[in-house]
């Protein structure tokens, strides 16, 4: 019963508080977020680091026990974990160490060449997106052609209507798109704090009731 | 195959050779110099050095500080970029003002630098160890920084008892008594003390991180310079008033300003040009000396080490060398019996003993000299030079002989002197009075000036610096004028009028912590403006209002002129019912806007209409400027006068405090500012002695608690106890002394009135006149009035002549007026309201508590005062404001409600009733209609199209934490899909990148497992961690997805650029693909290739729509019922705000 009822009333509680704290700017108020809150967040993530790393080695260990398919690439994941690790902690992670070599030739360029391979990817999707099977995606390609000529020197040289309506696409139908779905997102938001906060909503607690 | 390997083996040896050899290099830092900051309080240092090439691939400068080059310490480093290196010839490190010493993030205990030899001298920063740390303390001026809660509640009390009298007639003195701190309840920071030497090394290091060695070390010594030069930034005025005349000057303060101790203005005729110009020359001719003078004992310091370095070497010293150096710093002056002198023979002892050769015994001692030497010499050498003694009748060898130049007096008076009593400095401005006979008189500095107001253009005025190290900067010589551009003779009428409304509230909705300031009546100007079309005839012409709370606009009315003359008809208006910074001017066809500017007219129209009157408006032009090819807003003009020649200076006094300081500065066209009133955090103490064997440092025990403004006392406190006892004790001391001293006062006053009544002439009538002020006094000690009169005769006095008994009077009047300044604290300190109440507590903490609660409020109690001013002495200042309430002290408190968010907590108040509303119904069994959304729907088919095809599903919960709303509802879906899941026995996967989402997500797909019957299913590691870095997570997913094959993929949560790449790739394995996100940015790519997408709101109302729960559905009703009601005050805004009726949108704040 326990299990589920104090940190269910921890919920209440404290997000009865925050509520509060939002409306009151009293300096007790700022206290608590400020001095009390974020202090034992900051307390709290280094130790949540360990679930993260016990759940590698727990999902790693097991293929490397089962001789799973492609079991030395979870060899290769703990070489990198405890070196990196242990570079950081010998010699620390200014610049010129072994860890900020590995950070800068490693894991910089790894990372840069993922995100990289959006540029292909949104090409693909526009590709797509563009097709005018349908009115409404004849519209689409349209807007987009303009707003795509309106951001280029090109679409200025044309006409000045390009680059004039690609500001009133961007600034009225695609801003009150966005606003509308901000306003939902934003009802969407308090509602489900809502439903943590008065207990509807359990989930988090790892399950329904 | 080893003859395969050979070329590769061989290749890679050839590099690593090369490395070595690289490595070998030793970069060493050259040139490397350390010399004196100029202009400040002597507690700067700047080390210079030449860069090493960039070739070297440095990364970075380490700079080293020590008291001897025998140990230095890191103090900071200068990165720099190995690509580019430094271009620059020289690079410069700044070691001066406050910074950080000593802190809980210093090194537990000393360690030795990386990467260096045996014997090295580097050392990391200084560490904790108080052992080591704490010798230190006496060579720097260190400022404790403690929270208030450690120093009042949580210091150690140290108690040092008093050595026992050894004479029984002696007096027993007190304990010591400190508060002791460990180093990790206070930061601790550093100034260099001037005229004592520091040593410096730098040391390079290469992007490999290898340590070359460090540099010679190079020595230096702040010196105390004279301020700086403020040249001509100083301003006189003369007012001739209606009732009375005035001076006011105006200055800007030096960029350097840390010991600057005293303001002055002086005056003088014109005729005392040539004697001032001599003054100075004497004042830099005294510098010059007193520079030769220091430069001079330096040479001996220098010889000292000399002598340690031969000694050290194992070389031999003549006794007479060392006694010679031991002569330098103890002179003849050296009475017998003192302390120093003392010393000297105990010294002269040692040495005899010890013996020229004796290294290990006569370095300390000559360690000692040099420290005497740079520590106490100064005093002394300047002494023995003053007294032009010949230095060979001393007792050691004359080196030099300096000449002080001859002292020249200087000839203007001073009118006008203001001690610095505060960091931040007081007001640059002043304004000095004359009395009805044109008279300055100021008794605090002994002024009585007289002035002839007729011909106030024979006279000039200075104004000048003055530091605690005695040294006085004067500005440039400023004349008076009556007429032409530099008037400044002035009437009362030619200085700026005030704006009217100045007041101070206590800002709302904070916590307490800011003052409002507001002064005048709105302004509005423009700011900058466009042509909107090819004809030119179209211009945006934006504008910015600038008001204070006393005022809400309603309506800004524009008039556009051409060719403006005051009068005539417009050729557009505009009437600005909503603010929206902006108007677009239409401009009839043949305007011609280049060669003639268009002319704005602005007014307003606010809720205190009546206030304004229909005279208040503004007037600005738009220019055609040919460079920038634009019309350009100029002047802005009210009622004649340009609203930017003035600036408003805004200053505040803090109970506690003796001064006024700057709030701050602003323009002529501001009307308000926020006062940051911060809370009390902090107790800054200066920090000298440490206790080696407690590991803690020792501060003052005693603090400022509140300040009586009346007597200008600070009232204090011991931590530990009050001072009740102490000060009754002191009473009583100062009172006897007073009866002792008003007996021999009486008898020199007799002996004066005897002088005084045979004095003849202007000189016998001031003597006389003083005997009468003594005597007034002597009827009533308390009289201020009197006091002040008996300081204005002794000023007449003595600039007067010289009379029999009248120095010893003189003296002696000093003495009853400090001990009655004394006694008169003492008996503040006990009869003060809240020091009596202090005094009723029981218990210490109690009275701790109550006190500071009262020191914390004083701190934080304010008033105010405005001067607005053209910047060159033409200002008004104006009274300290007194609010409605008549307190001019104003406390800021704080709030309970933010009243901003009224319009939120209705808001929230009405969707939570609805949802209560809303559930109820459910619960009663109303069937709630919800429209359908297709990504929900499809839900169950993905998960059977899984099950179908024996593959597993993949589950991404988003890249946020789980602070961010959008998990928690990937999660609540996470929790619906993962039953359906496991009732279908379908393997679910669910890659985390949050190591707190990751336990949880365990959690719910265990509980999903446990509530389908199937927890034998449920496994642990298909809910798993990948990475925290976003690109690397993308990574395994997508290698996740080819790997499995997964079948279904659903992307619930917040998502950021990596979305698109794994639904690509998800696309490419063929899954079917549901996602859910409120990011904006992500949906169009979402909504492209995935299959089904829930846009906004929907992820939120998915898990609602799973469970079919009337508890879920009824918020999902609410939220439907509250977006109308949110609909309808969206359109009935915009229909009312287009009729000019704009209270809707104004009651919603913007934020």
């Amino acid at each position: 019963m326990f299990k589920r009822q104090i940190p269910l009333m921890i919920v209440i509680i404290l997000g009865f508080i925050f509520v509060a704290h939002s409306f009151i700017p009293a300096k007790i108020s700022q206290d608590f977020y400020f001095e009390w809150y974020q202090p034992w967040v900051k307390a709290m993530s280094p130790f949540a680091v360990i679930l993260g790393i016990m759940s590698l080695v727990m999902v790693h260990g097991t293929k490397i026990k089962r001789k799973a398919p492609n079991w030395p690439y979870s060899l290769v994941i703990f070489a990198g974990l405890i070196a990196t690790a242990a570079f950081g902690f010998i010699w620390g992670r200014q610049a010129g160490t072994p860890y900020m070599w590995m950070f800068e030739n490693v894991q910089m360029p790894l990372g840069a060449t993922m995100f990289s391979l959006l540029a292909f990817y949104i090409a693909s999707a526009a590709y797509k997106a563009f097709r005018a099977r349908s009115p409404e995606a004849t519209v689409l390609l349209i807007a987009a052609v303009i707003v795509m000529l309106g951001r280029i020197p090109l679409g200025a040289a044309i006409t000045h209507w390009i680059p004039d309506s690609t500001t009133w696409i961007l600034n009225v139908p695609n801003l009150a798109a966005k606003r509308g779905i901000a306003l939902g997102v934003g009802l969407g938001m308090v509602a489900t704090s809502l439903k943590i906060i008065l207990g509807i909503e359990r989930t988090y607690l790892g399950g329904g009731e | 195959m080893m003859r395969r390997l050979h070329l590769p083996l061989l290749f890679i040896m050839s590099m690593l050779a090369c490395v070595v050899f690289l490595n070998a290099q030793e970069n060493i830092v050259q040139n490397l110099l350390v010399e004196d900051v100029p202009d400040d309080d002597g507690s700067g240092l700047i080390l210079s050095w030449a860069p090493l090439p960039k070739e070297e691939r440095i990364i970075e400068y380490r700079v080293y500080r020590g008291l001897s080059p025998d140990s230095l310490f890191f103090i900071g480093n200068i990165p720099v970029n190995a690509e580019v290196g430094v271009a620059a010839e020289k690079m410069y490190f700044y070691d001066k003002d406050y910074s950080r010493f000593l802190g809980i993030n210093s090194p537990g205990r000393l360690k030795q630098e990386r990467q260096q030899p045996e014997g090295s001298p580097l050392y990391r920063e200084i560490p904790r160890d108080l052992n080591i740390t704490g010798p230190m303390l006496a060579h720097f001026r260190i400022l404790g920084v403690i929270p208030v809660d450690e120093f009042y509640h949580h210091s150690t009390k140290i108690v040092y008892p008093a050595e026992a009298p050894a004479d029984t007639t002696m007096e027993q003195e007190d304990d010591e008594v400190w508060a002791g701190l460990k180093i990790r309840q206070l930061s601790m920071y550093k100034k260099l003390k001037s005229n004592h030497p520091y040593w410096y090394t730098v040391v390079a290091v290469n992007e490999s991180r290898r340590f070359y060695p460090h540099a010679e070390p190079a020595m230096g010594i702040p010196r105390d310079n004279a301020p700086e030069l403020i040249g001509d930034q100083f301003y006189a005025a003369f007012v001739d008033g209606a009732e009375k005349d005035w001076l006011q000057f105006e200055w800007e303060y030096p960029l350097v300003q840390a010991d600057v101790a005293y303001f002055s203005v002086y005056v003088m005729s014109k005729d005392d040009l040539a004697a001032f110009e001599a003054f100075t020359t004497y004042q830099s001719d005294y510098a010059a000396f007193m520079m030769e003078a220091l430069n001079y004992r330096e040479l001996v310091v220098a010889e000292i080490e000399n002598v340690i370095a031969v000694l050290r070497d194992g070389g031999a010293v003549a006794q007479s060398t060392i006694e010679s150096l031991e002569g330098f710093i103890f002179t003849t002056r050296m009475t017998p019996g003192s302390r120093m002198a003392d010393a000297r023979e105990e010294l002269l002892a040692e040495i005899a003993e010890a013996g020229p050769a004796d290294e290990p015994l006569v370095r300390p001692l000559l360690e000692r000299i040099k420290y005497s030497a740079t520590a106490e010499m100064p005093l002394l050498m300047t002494e023995r030079i003053d007294a032009g003694e010949a230095i060979a009748e001393t007792d050691f060898a004359p080196r030099l002989t300096i000449v002080e130049p001859e002292a020249i007096e200087n000839p203007a008076n001073v009118i006008y002197r203001e001690q610095r009593m505060l960091a931040p400095l007081p007001p640059n401005s002043c304004v000095v009075e004359l009395d009805e006979r044109s008279h300055i008189i100021d008794t605090d500095w002994d002024v009585d000036i007289a002035l002839d107001t007729a011909a106030m253009e024979n006279y000039c005025f200075i104004f000048s610096l003055y530091d605690g190290g005695g040294a006085e900067t004067f500005s440039n010589v400023k004349f008076m004028y009556a007429d032409g551009p530099q008037k400044n003779i002035l009437v009362e009428s030619d200085l700026p009028a005030l704006p009217d409304n100045f007041q101070i509230i206590d800002s709302p909705n904070d916590q307490g912590d800011y003052n409002s300031v507001m002064w005048g009546r709105p302004v509005v100007h423009l700011t900058k403006s466009e042509f909107l079309d090819d004809d030119h005839t179209r211009l945006r012409v934006n504008y910015d209002i600038v008001t204070n709370e006393l005022y809400t606009i309603k309506n800004v009315y524009f008039d556009v002129y051409d060719n403006f003359a005051g009068e005539g008809e417009p050729i557009f208006t505009s009437d600005e019912f909503f603010q929206d910074s902006k108007i677009i001017v239409n401009l009839p066809e043949g305007t011609d806007y280049k060669s003639t500017p268009l002319t704005f007219v602005m007014r307003f129209r606010t809720d205190n209409d009546e206030e304004l009157g229909e005279n208040y408006a503004f007037v600005q032009n738009l220019e055609w400027n040919t460079e920038s090819r634009s019309m350009a807003p100029t002047e802005l003009i009210f009622q004649g006068e340009n609203v930017n020649d003035f600036s408003y200076f805004i200053y505040n006094q803090a109970m506690m405090d003796p001064q006024y300081t700057l709030v701050k500065k602003t323009q002529g066209s501001q009307r308000n500012l926020d006062d940051s009133i911060s809370y009390v955090e902090n107790v800054f103490k200066g920090i000298g002695r440490y206790d080696a064997d407690e590991q803690v440092v020792l501060v003052s025990t005693t603090i400022d608690v509140l300040r009586d403004h009346e007597y200008e006392v600070d009232l204090r406190t011991d931590i530990y106890h009050s001072l009740r006892d102490e000060y009754s004790a002191d009473i009583d001391e100062y009172t006897a002394e007073l009866v002792e001293l008003r007996t021999t006062h009486t008898e020199q006053l007799a002996v004066f009135r005897a002088a005084a009544a045979l004095a003849d002439g202007e000189l016998g009538d001031l003597a006389r006149h003083l005997v009468s002020a003594e005597e007034a006094l002597l009827a009533d000690p308390e009289n201020k009035e009197a006091k002040e009169q008996l300081t204005l005769a002794w000023i007449a006095l003595n600039n007067a002549g010289d009379i029999d008994g009248q120095g010893e009077l003189y003296g002696a009047d000093g003495q009853i007026a400090r001990l009655q300044d004394n006694l008169l604290e003492a008996q503040r300190q006990l009869e003060n309201p809240v020091m009596q109440r202090s005094f009723e507590f029981g218990s210490n903490k109690s009275r701790m508590r109550y006190l500071m609660a009262e020191r914390h409020k004083v701190k934080r109690t304010f008033r105010y005062y405005m001067v607005k001013t053209d910047g060159e002495a033409r200002f008004n200042r104006s009274a300290v404001y007194v609010n409605p309430g008549g307190e001019e002290w104003l406390y800021p408190v704080s709030n309970w409600f933010d009243t901003d968010k009224i319009v939120m907590l209705i808001a929230t108040a009405i969707f939570a009733f609805m949802v209560f509303f809303m559930i109820r119904k459910a619960r009663k069994g109303h069937d709630l209609y919800l429209r359908p959304i297709a990504g929900i729907q499809e839900i169950d088919n993905a998960i059977g199209r899984a099950t179908e095809m024996g593959r597993p599903i993949l589950f991404v919960p988003g890249l946020s934490g789980i602070g961010d709303v959008a998990t928690l509802a990937g999660l609540a879906i996470l929790g619906k899909v993962a039953k359906k899941a496991a009732e279908y026995d379908t393997r679910i996967l669910v890659p985390c990148r949050d190591y707190i989402v990751l336990p949880i997500a365990q959690s719910i797909v265990r509980e999903a497992h446990y509530e389908a019957g199937r927890p034998d299913t449920y496994d642990k590691n298909s809910v798993f961690f990948i990475t925290t870095s976003q690109f690397a997570f993308v990574a395994g997913v997508n290698g996740i997805m080819i790997r499995e094959k997964t079948a279904t993929n659903f992307y619930m949560g917040m998502f950021y650029a990596e979305s698109l790449i794994m639904t690509e790739t998800g696309t490419v394995t063929g899954a079917i693909q549901i996602s859910g996100t409120d990011a904006v940015t992500q949906i169009p790519f979402f909504i492209t290739t995935c299959d089904y997408t829930l846009i906004g709101e929907e992820l939120y109302a998915a898990a609602a729509y799973l469970a079919r729960e009337p508890k879920l559905l009824g918020t999902l009703k609410a939220q439907d019922y509250f977006k109308f009601l949110v609909l309808t005050f969206i359109i009935a805004g915009t229909i009312l705000s287009s009729l000019h009726v704009t209270f809707l949108i104004n009651t919603f704040p913007e934020r």
